[in-house]
């Protein structure tokens, strides 16, 4: 983030903006000051920085292990309450439906959350197809070159440098033995 | 030798043990018999009559049927996801997470993965709907198998048992 201009006395001495609270809204997204720029690439090369510039490198959360829908919905509102998620990403991913409790705790509404839940599952069978159907789907967008091409361009690689994951890949899809992504 | 009671067993697969036991049992030597109770607990948390024969998953198992083979099952609804020797996604359902839109469903914005360099790939049971795993891949990937376990090697050579036997 380039002129945010933290050269003030007292933003020298207050603690810099980070990605700190919600992560859709932090603390340095909501700065008004300054040109800011965002890189989605996990790679950042050299470039020149100026006094009052920021460079924020901000990680994201580690995967989770089995159905959200499955966790204790005790456990999630413990979570909630440890600021480790928010409420609104509770009901939406874990389907649990809390309020909060004056002392900072979080109860869980059990009649909510099991309505949420039946909600969600809902929602995922009518989204969801066959696997045989979505191969059918997904081969034609191979053969009709539907990917972008640093996608195409590793599969290109990965055929020419193996042949036996370019022997499976071709078998898996079905694919002709000169087919080039 | 080390050994714990079944019901120590039965706490640890339903996450109930505190962290101290845990991290008792952690720092132990290894149990030998470890698998053996671990396969009773999920037999009788299951109800099952046919024998299960490995966990491919928190919600997904080998039984051993006394028809039609080695299925995988699912945990929750007991839906049949076909013959343990073929992948067992091919019998699931899925659904694609391959839009900004259904990427911000689950990641606030800026902290997802551009869905035309890598989509998400969400496996769900058919019976239950249960999320039985998620697949983060590149478009046009063929299905990602987890692991083809040898049953027989597995309980013949490493454990020394017949499989089923237990």
């Amino acid at each position: 983030m380039h002129e945010v201009a933290l050269t003030e006395d007292e933003d020298l001495q207050a603690a810099y903006p980070v990605h700190d609270g919600d992560p859709s809204r932090g603390q340095l997204d909501e700065l008004p000051r300054g040109r800011h720029r965002r890189s989605d690439e996990s790679l950042m090369m050299p470039m020149p920085f100026e006094r009052g510039d920021v460079y924020l490198s901000v990680q994201r959360g580690g995967p989770g292990l089995g159905d959200p829908l499955a966790r204790d919905p005790v456990r999630v509102a413990e979570d909630i309450a440890a600021s480790r998620l928010s409420a609104d990403r509770a009901e939406t991913i874990y389907g649990v439906v809390a309020e909060e409790e004056t002392g900072g705790g979080w109860r869980v509404d059990a009649a909510a959350t099991q309505a949420a839940r039946q909600s969600i599952r809902d929602e995922r069978g009518r989204r969801a197809r066959p696997v045989r159907e979505w191969y059918a789907d997904e081969r034609r967008r191979l053969m009709d070159g539907g990917l972008i091409e640093p996608v195409a361009e590793m599969y290109r690689s990965s055929l020419a440098l193996s042949a036996r994951w370019g022997d499976e890949f071709k078998t898996f899809w079905d694919l002709p033995e000169d087919f080039q992504p | 030798m080390t050994a714990y009671p079944k019901e120590t067993i039965a706490d640890l697969v339903e996450g109930r043990l505190p962290w101290r036991d845990l991290k008792a049992m952690m720092s132990a030597f290894k149990d030998p018999d470890r698998f053996v109770k671990y396969i009773q607990v999920l037999q009788e948390k299951l109800g099952w009559e046919d024998k299960v024969l490995l966990p491919l998953g928190p919600q997904l198992y080998i039984v051993q049927t006394s028809d039609s083979g080695r299925r995988v099952r699912c945990g929750t609804c007991a839906h049949d996801f076909g013959d343990a020797a073929e992948n067992w996604k091919w019998g699931a359902h899925v659904f694609v997470r391959d839009t900004v839109e259904a990427m911000q469903e689950i990641y606030p914005p800026g902290m997802h993965a551009d869905p035309q360099w890598m989509e998400l790939r969400e496996f769900l049971c058919p019976g239950c709907q249960t999320l039985l795993e998620i697949d983060p891949v590149p478009p046009g990937y063929p299905l990602v198998e987890d692991f083809r376990p040898d049953i027989d090697t597995f309980y013949r050579d490493w454990l020394g048992i017949e499989p089923g036997s237990i």
